[in-house]
C-alpha cells in the first residue's frame, strides 16, 4: 500500500498576527517630538550640516534677547554655569545655538563668550537650510577664538 | 460553515479575513518606508576654552574680513558679496595654505549677516576662522 505525502507548505497562519503586532507596536511607539522651545527665526544657510541631537542641549535667543537653555529661560550667567554644570557631568556634548536672525551680533557674540570652559565646546549655530542647500559631508568643525 | 437549520442548509456568516495580512503589511511597509529623522542642520563650530593662549599669526598669513553694521561685507579691502567672498577666500588658501581668517564683526551687525558670511567662508572650506567684535561708532 502506497503512503501519501503531504505537500511541502510553509505555515503562514501567523504571519497576519505578525505584520499586525509590527504595525500596532510602530504606529504606538512612533511620537512626533515637537521642537522645544520658543520658535526663533533662524538665518538661512546653504552649507549648513546635519548633526546628532544625542547629547546636545538646546539654547534658544530669541529677538528680544531672551535666553532659553533646554526650554528653560534663564540669564546669560545661568546659562553658563548650566552649560559648564553639564560639560562637567558629561551630560552635554554639544551645544545647539538657535538664535534669531535679526539680533545684533554684539548681543551674541557676549553670550557665546560666556560659555566657553575649560574645554572646547562644540557648537552649531542652527540654521535654516536655503533652498540650494548641500550637505557638505566630512567637513570639519572650523575652531573659533571668541 | 454550513449548518442545518429547518430543513434547509444555511451558511454560517463570516468576515473575509484573507487580505488583512496583505493590507497590514503594506502600512507597514508604508510607515517604515515614509519615517523620516530630521535633526537640525547648522554651521559646526568649535568654542576655544576661555583660558586658551592667545595665538600669534604672522601678518602675512591673516585674511581679514569686515562685517559692517547692515552686514556689509568687506574683504581685501573691497566691498563683496558672500559669493565672492567665498571665492576670494578660495583664491587666499591657494596663496596662502595657512592663512588664517580673522572676521571683525560691527556689534550692530544682524546676526543673519554673520551667519551669512560664515557660511561663505564654509562654502570655500575655509577651516581657520577667528571672530571678534567691532565697536560700536
Amino acid at each position: 500500500m502506497r503512503r501519501r505525502r503531504a505537500a511541502a507548505a510553509i505555515p503562514s497562519a501567523a504571519m497576519a498576527d505578525l505584520a499586525m503586532l509590527l504595525l500596532i507596536f510602530f504606529l504606538t511607539t512612533t511620537y512626533f517630538q515637537a521642537e522645544a522651545g520658543p520658535v526663533v527665526a533662524l538665518p538661512p544657510a546653504a552649507h549648513g550640516e546635519e548633526q546628532s541631537e544625542e547629547g546636545s542641549w538646546a539654547l534658544h535667543l530669541e529677538a528680544d534677547g531672551t535666553l532659553t537653555l533646554q526650554g528653560r529661560r534663564a540669564t546669560a550667567g545661568e546659562v553658563a554655569a548650566r552649560v559648564r554644570e553639564g560639560r562637567e557631568s558629561g551630560q552635554l556634548v554639544r551645544l545647539f545655538v538657535h538664535a534669531d536672525r535679526a539680533l545684533p551680533f554684539g548681543t551674541v557674540y557676549p553670550i557665546l563668550g560666556g560659555l566657553a570652559g575649560e574645554e572646547p565646546l562644540p557648537v552649531l549655530l542652527v540654521v535654516e537650510p536655503s533652498p540650494e542647500a548641500r550637505s557638505a559631508p566630512g567637513a570639519e568643525a572650523k575652531e573659533v577664538e571668541p | 460553515m454550513h449548518r442545518l437549520h429547518r430543513g434547509r442548509l444555511e451558511r454560517e456568516p463570516r468576515i473575509q479575513l484573507a487580505t488583512t495580512s496583505d493590507i497590514a503589511f503594506l502600512l507597514l511597509i508604508f510607515f517604515i518606508a515614509t519615517a523620516i529623522f530630521v535633526s537640525p542642520a547648522g554651521l559646526p563650530l568649535v568654542l576655544a576654552p576661555a583660558g586658551a593662549s592667545a595665538r600669534r599669526v604672522v601678518e602675512r598669513d591673516l585674511a581679514t574680513v569686515r562685517l559692517g553694521a547692515a552686514g556689509e561685507i568687506t574683504a581685501g579691502g573691497e566691498r563683496r558679496t558672500p559669493e565672492a567672498l567665498a571665492a576670494w577666500a578660495q583664491t587666499v588658501q591657494t596663496e596662502r595654505p595657512g592663512a588664517v581668517f580673522s572676521v571683525e564683526v560691527d556689534g550692530r551687525c544682524p546676526y543673519e549677516g554673520v551667519v551669512r558670511a560664515l557660511d561663505a567662508l564654509r562654502g570655500a572650506a575655509v577651516e581657520r576662522i577667528g571672530f571678534s567684535l567691532v565697536e560700536e561708532g
